[in-house]
Parts: C-alpha cells; sequence; structure tokens
C-alpha cells in the first residue's frame, strides 16, 4: 500500500518536468502585411525557438521552412512566331497555383533532407506545382519550367533557399523577400526541424496580406460596384479638368 | 543632418504609390512627368497627345488593359479642360455632336466586348501593339510628310491647297440626310454615325481620343465650317472617353482611377505649359518633331513584336 502510494507520489511529482516544452514554436515579426499607399515590397520575417543546432550530438539538427502564398488559378501562355510576328500560342491552366513560394533552411537541402522527404513537405518549388491542365499534354513540363522562370523573374517564387539564423541553438529567423506585385491573401509558413533526414517535429503559422485603407476601398469599389467606380472616376476626371481650365483661364 | 535624414524619409514615402488595380508600384514623379510630357505636346499642337501616353505607360510597366481603360478615363479629364479653353474661340455643331456620340456609343460598346474577347483569348497585348505601330506609323508618316511640305513650301502655295473642296460625292449619294444648322450643312446621318462608331472602337481597344482621326473626317468628309470642328470633337471625345471608362470598369474592371488622375494632373500643367511654347516657337518644327517623336515610338512597338522575347511565356491571373 505505502508503495502504491510512494509510486503515485513520485509519478506525480514528476509529471510536469515529463511533459516537456513544446520542441519548436515559431511566430510572424508581422502576421498582418497591410499593402497601403507608399507599398513598395517587404520582407516577410519569421522567427521562433527550436532545441536545434547543427553542433548537436550524437546527430546534427536542421531547419527546413517553406513559405507559400495563396493558391490561386493561372494561365500560362507560350509565344511563337507567326507571318514574322510574336503571337501567343500554346496555353496551360493551373487551377491552383501558390501566388508566391519561397523555402528557407539551416544548410544546403541535398545534405539534410533526401529527395522523398523533399517531395513530401513540398521543397523546391518543383514539389509544389500541381500538374497543369493543357491542351498537349506533352508540353507540361515546358510550361512548369516557363511559370517558374517567369515568377521568379518577377520576385514572386524564389528559387534559391534563404537562411535560416539559428542564436545559440535555441533561437532562430529567416526573411523572405516580397516585391511589390505580391498577391493579396493568406500565406501559409511551415517549419520542421530534422534529424538524419527525418521530420521531429513541425509547426505552422498563417500571415495575412491585405490591401488597407484607400487602396482597399479602391480595390473594392471598383470589384463590388463596377458601375458606380467607373462614374466616380469619370466625375473626378471631368471635376480636375473642369477646375484646373477655369482656374488657368483667370 | 537629422532634417535631411526625415526629409528624405518622407521624400521616400512621396516618391512611390502603390496602384490598387495596376497592383504594382509606381514612381509619382515618373507618372506625372509621363503625363507632363504630353500635356506639353497636346498644348503645342491643340490636338492630340493622347495617343502616345498609352504606349509610354505600356513600356513604363503598366499592363496593357489597365493602361487602355485608364487613359480613356484621363483623356475625358484632359479633354473638358481643352473644351473650357476653347469655348471662348469657337462653336459646337451640337446636332453633328449628337449622332458622333451616337454612333461613338455604340461603337465603344463593340470594342470594348471585342477587348474582352481578346483578353480571354490572350490576343490583347498583341492586337494593342498592332493598332498602335499601324496608327502611329500611319498618323506620324502623314505628319512627317504634311510638316515637311510646310517647312519647305511658302506660304501662299499652302494657302492654295486649303481651298480644296471636300470629297463629298459619296456622302451626297447615302441616305437619311439631314441639316445641321450649325455647321449649315446637309448630311447624310449615317456619316457622323459610323465616323463616330470606328472612332468610338478605337477608343476603347487603344486608349486613344479619337480627335486625331475625327477633326481630319469632320473637315474634308462631312465638310464642317472649321470654327465647329475642334468644340464638336470635344464634345464628342469627352462623351465617349466617359462610356468607355464606365464600360471597362463594368466588364473588365482595369480602369485604375488613381493612375488615371494623377495623368490627369500632370497632363494639365503640361498643356498650360505646351500652350506658352507654341506661342512661342515655329509651328511647323515642332510639328516634324512631333512626327519624329511618333514615329519613333511606332518603331519601337514594331521592333518589339517581331524581334525574339526576351520571355518565351507569359503568366496572368485567370479570369
Amino acid at each position: 500500500m505505502l508503495r502504491i502510494i510512494a509510486a503515485t507520489l513520485i509519478s506525480l511529482l514528476c509529471a510536469p518536468s515529463m511533459a516537456a516544452a513544446p520542441p519548436l514554436v515559431a511566430d510572424l515579426a508581422n502576421p498582418l502585411v497591410e499593402i497601403s499607399y507608399s507599398f513598395s515590397g517587404t520582407q516577410l520575417l519569421v522567427f521562433g525557438a527550436a532545441e536545434c543546432s547543427a553542433e548537436q550530438t550524437p546527430s546534427p539538427c536542421h531547419l527546413i521552412a517553406v513559405m507559400e502564398g495563396p493558391p490561386e488559378p493561372m494561365v500560362i501562355r507560350r509565344k511563337e512566331k507567326r507571318s514574322g510576328l510574336w503571337v501567343n500560342g500554346d496555353t496551360a491552366l493551373y487551377p491552383s497555383a501558390p501566388g508566391y513560394y519561397a523555402y528557407a533552411a539551416t544548410a544546403p537541402l541535398a545534405s539534410i533532407a533526401p529527395a522523398s522527404l523533399a517531395r513530401s513537405l513540398g521543397l523546391g518549388i518543383e514539389s509544389a506545382l500541381p500538374a497543369p491542365e493543357a491542351a498537349d499534354p506533352t508540353l507540361n513540363e515546358t510550361f512548369q519550367a516557363g511559370l517558374i522562370e517567369d515568377r521568379a523573374s518577377k520576385g514572386l517564387y524564389l528559387k534559391t533557399a534563404q537562411p535560416i539564423i539559428v542564436r545559440e541553438g535555441r533561437l532562430f529567423r529567416m526573411s523572405f523577400p516580397a516585391p511589390a506585385t505580391v498577391p493579396t491573401g493568406d500565406y501559409t509558413i511551415r517549419i520542421y526541424t530534422v534529424i538524419e533526414g527525418a521530420v521531429t517535429a513541425q509547426t505552422q503559422q498563417i500571415l495575412k496580406v491585405r490591401k488597407a485603407g484607400f487602396e482597399a476601398f479602391v480595390t473594392n469599389a471598383a470589384q463590388t460596384h463596377p458601375l458606380l467606380y467607373g462614374i466616380a472616376s469619370i466625375v473626378l476626371a471631368l471635376g480636375i479638368g473642369f477646375t484646373s481650365a477655369t482656374l488657368f483661364e483667370r | 543632418m537629422l532634417v535631411i535624414g526625415k526629409w528624405r524619409f518622407f521624400g521616400q514615402y512621396l516618391m512611390q504609390l502603390y496602384l490598387p488595380i495596376a497592383e504594382l508600384s509606381v514612381n509619382v514623379f515618373v507618372i506625372l512627368g509621363l503625363g507632363g510630357m504630353v500635356g506639353v505636346l497636346s498644348g503645342m499642337f491643340g490636338v492630340g497627345g493622347g495617343f502616345l501616353l498609352t504606349p509610354l505607360l505600356i513600356f513604363y510597366g503598366i499592363p496593357p488593359a489597365v493602361a487602355v481603360a485608364s487613359q480613356a478615363n484621363q483623356i475625358a479629364g484632359s479633354s473638358i479642360a481643352g473644351a473650357v479653353g476653347h469655348a471662348r474661340h469657337g462653336g459646337i455643331d451640337k446636332r453633328m455632336g449628337l449622332f458622333l456620340i451616337l454612333g461613338g456609343i455604340v461603337g465603344a460598346a463593340i470594342g470594348t466586348w471585342l477587348f474582352k474577347l481578346l483578353q480571354t483569348l490572350g490576343q490583347l497585348d498583341l492586337t494593342i501593339a498592332i493598332s498602335y505601330v499601324i496608327f502611329l506609323g500611319g498618323v506620324g508618316s502623314l505628319m512627317l510628310v504634311e510638316g515637311v511640305r510646310a517647312l519647305r513650301a511658302n506660304s501662299s502655295r499652302r494657302r492654295r491647297r486649303k481651298k480644296k473642296p471636300p470629297r463629298d460625292r459619296l456622302i451626297r449619294r447615302l441616305p437619311f440626310q439631314v441639316y445641321f444648322p450649325e455647321s449649315k450643312i446637309v448630311v447624310s446621318a449615317l456619316a457622323p454615325l459610323l465616323i463616330g462608331a470606328v472612332v468610338g472602337m478605337l477608343v476603347a481597344i487603344m486608349g486613344v481620343g479619337g480627335g486625331f482621326l475625327m477633326v481630319p473626317a469632320m473637315i474634308y468628309l462631312l465638310g464642317m465650317p472649321t470654327q465647329v470642328v475642334i468644340g464638336t470633337s470635344l464634345m464628342q471625345i469627352i462623351f465617349v472617353t466617359a462610356a468607355v471608362t464606365i464600360m471597362h470598369a463594368i466588364t473588365t474592371q482595369s480602369v485604375d482611377v488613381m493612375l488615371a488622375l494623377l495623368l490627369l494632373v500632370g497632363a494639365v500643367v503640361g498643356t498650360r505649359i505646351g500652350i506658352r511654347f507654341g506661342q512661342k516657337l515655329k509651328a511647323e518644327q515642332l510639328r516634324v518633331l512631333l512626327a519624329i517623336i511618333v514615329l519613333s515610338v511606332a518603331v519601337k512597338l514594331g521592333i518589339d513584336l517581331v524581334r525574339t522575347p526576351s520571355t518565351l511565356f507569359s503568366v496572368v491571373e485567370a479570369l
């Protein structure tokens, strides 16, 4: 009886320390990015804590992160020369491609994540893109390459990994550059700790990009009340034109 | 030092403006400058200049659909400024204007429908580029020829040429002859309806004002007296560009009112400067200069159409 009571007491006392602190926690410096009139691109900052360091024994621990923008339907067109002019020829539709894609890691991906893991996590933009719907399926790979090149040139898909900076083996931070043309919507950031090619912990955060203030008002007006928006645009233009002319006449 | 630092910080916020419909960030002074430059040209020559702005906006990186729709908006504003200025000098043939506007609205509707169709097919950018190459190439060449001829000829020869009567034999044969009291002419009503419709289509697809086609058409095809031509054409431009703006706002939602108003502010200021310049310098030399500018833009657009593009792929958000 005494042994049972002693065992229960001991397990109760040990319980709090046995429930270990979460191995990986992350947060966003700015969970709501507001696009205002002076917006010309920004850095999306992610930070957090993890007991994870490359110097760990027995095996080094690495961090990998993926930031994906809201899925959007996209149409990609390939130019071809017809009658001397470059016109749009074959097209393909991506019903749902990420509006933004970037990833980060503490070391080169090839050295810390085997190809199968990279594919399952959606690391590298090729694994994150679904197959397109094209009239000619043999062009799927061509279109995929073309889409990636186009988005990369606009800074919306980042082909190389962003660095993750780790302090004291516990705190980490990373930053993803976003151009002025980033789509509005919900962005998902997924972070993993990886030891010997296997995921040991993971977490996820949502970052929102929204138009704010006047920009939001104008976009909303144009999309939900197009007739009134059109009339208002004309009235404003006529007003400015008329006022300036009468001002100058004097 | 702190003051300078703060001013530069503040200046950064003044320089970049995020356009909500075009969804990109532009330099405020570049936009004002583009509008101003075109305004100067239009102030110097009395008409036109707006047709240069759409290609220039496209060169700067504004999506063509947004450039065309926002330009229609801007032209409405700068045309009313021109109309106020003109009100003192000449009159308006209101009946002719009415027919031109009616034709213009029908043409604008057809043009907007075509615009949307081309956008869905993915051939909008190409169509706009080809249209501008033809339009600017034609207009520029005509201006160059006329300007060079004016530079060489003496004034008496020019005056004799202007007395040529307008070609009206075909127009006299058309039905629905109507009397236009302010112009004191009798012309088939179909003529202004058709002219207005053609111009309306061009406004909707290219984002031009159309004055460049209407003024010669009014003088040579309709035989209107010069004092009512400019006023009447301005009246048509204002109504048709306003109609096109509203139609584009409804069908393609590509009217960026902030872009349009910013361009307009630059344009009205530029026009005032242009009028001052135009009074001081020789008209014939300026006309040749403008012709060269117009032709260069046409050539640049043409070259872009035939040379291998830097990237073969274009990606747009599916509609």
